[in-house]
């Protein structure tokens, strides 16, 4: 396994999880009946191969995505017979739906990107030294009225090499 | 035979090691590996030397001793026991008018400074402590203390 692939997979099951105080990611959607139910939000890792019309399916159904984006290191600390480099992670969290805001459905594209915001700020993925620290938030595109926006924010690790 | 700063520094290490907080966490460097598995540790150098007063065929030295405590978080607690025990280990060391193993005539602390670091991936605080070491050697021979 890869450290990128255990806080890729531990970012999904933050964002999907149960967080006291925190609203869960959900769209609510009317049935014939009239009734309303509340369905999770899709919340994957980016497309292997994406589409056009993967990702227009994942803005009509309202969908979380995670991908990393890169690292940046700091200088070496060689100190006895450790060597250390601090590692800042950034991931990117898109968010696609067909609204910008829409406080009925409960999946506004608005409404997603801080309650994803809410659920990662100061987590700390196993592995990692410290909680995560929010970037920024912007648009990403739209396209036939399917909207994206992209949260960005950085976790913090160390490459350590113990001789 | 060596270089007496460095029996000093050897002692020092050796004074500091196995403390309350730090335990094993000593490295001879003026750097930290600034990890959470090395915190709370100490790092351990000897910097600047000048001459003090000395006599026709021997000289006075005074070396700063530089020891960097760093310790994860915003902790006063934990550094400040940290400091207590340092002192304390330092002028522990000390017999028949002479301090650190019998090398130095005098131990002098000299400050510290605090900071809390967050550009590190471990947030932590570090100290650094410095105290000046005194000791004496005859002229050409570096190697013993007097």
């Amino acid at each position: 396994m890869s450290v990128i692939v255990d806080i890729e997979e531990a970012l999904k099951d933050r964002l999907g999880a149960t967080i006291a105080g925190v609203p869960a990611l959900v769209r609510l959607m009317r049935k014939t009946d009239n009734s309303v139910e509340a369905v999770p939000v899709k919340i994957e890792s980016y497309p292997k191969q994406p589409s056009d019309q993967l990702l227009l399916t994942l803005a009509e159904s309202g969908a979380v995505v995670v991908r990393y984006t890169g690292s940046t290191y700091s200088a070496r600390r060689d100190v006895g017979a450790v060597s250390v480099q601090d590692r800042v992670m950034v991931y990117e969290v898109l968010v696609f739906s067909k609204s910008l805001q829409d406080r009925n459905s409960g999946a506004g594209i608005y409404e997603l990107l801080d309650l994803c915001a809410l659920r990662v700020i100061g987590y700390k993925p196993a592995g990692c030294v410290d909680g995560i620290e929010l970037i920024r938030d912007d648009y990403v595109e739209e396209q036939k009225g399917s909207w994206t926006y992209g949260l960005l924010f950085s976790v913090k690790t160390q490459t350590i090499r113990v001789v | 035979m060596s270089h007496v700063q460095k029996q000093i520094l050897d002692r020092v290490v050796s004074d500091l090691t196995g403390l309350s907080a730090t335990g094993s966490r000593v490295y001879r460097s003026s750097e930290h590996p600034v990890t959470t598995a090395t915190m709370p540790g100490l790092s351990v150098s000897l910097g600047e030397e000048l001459a003090g007063e000395g006599s026709i065929s021997a000289t006075i030295k005074v070396v700063r001793l530089t020891v960097l405590v760093c310790v994860e978080g915003d902790d006063f607690d934990v550094s400040t026991k940290v400091l207590a025990d340092i002192e304390a280990a330092l002028y522990g060391d000390y017999s028949a008018g002479r301090y650190v193993a019998g090398l130095a005539l005098s131990v002098l602390y000299r400050g510290c400074s605090r900071e809390y670091v967050t550009s590190t991936a471990v947030r932590h605080t570090r100290l650094t402590v410095q105290y000046d070491v005194e000791y004496q050697t005859m002229d050409g021979a570096a190697e013993t203390a007097l």
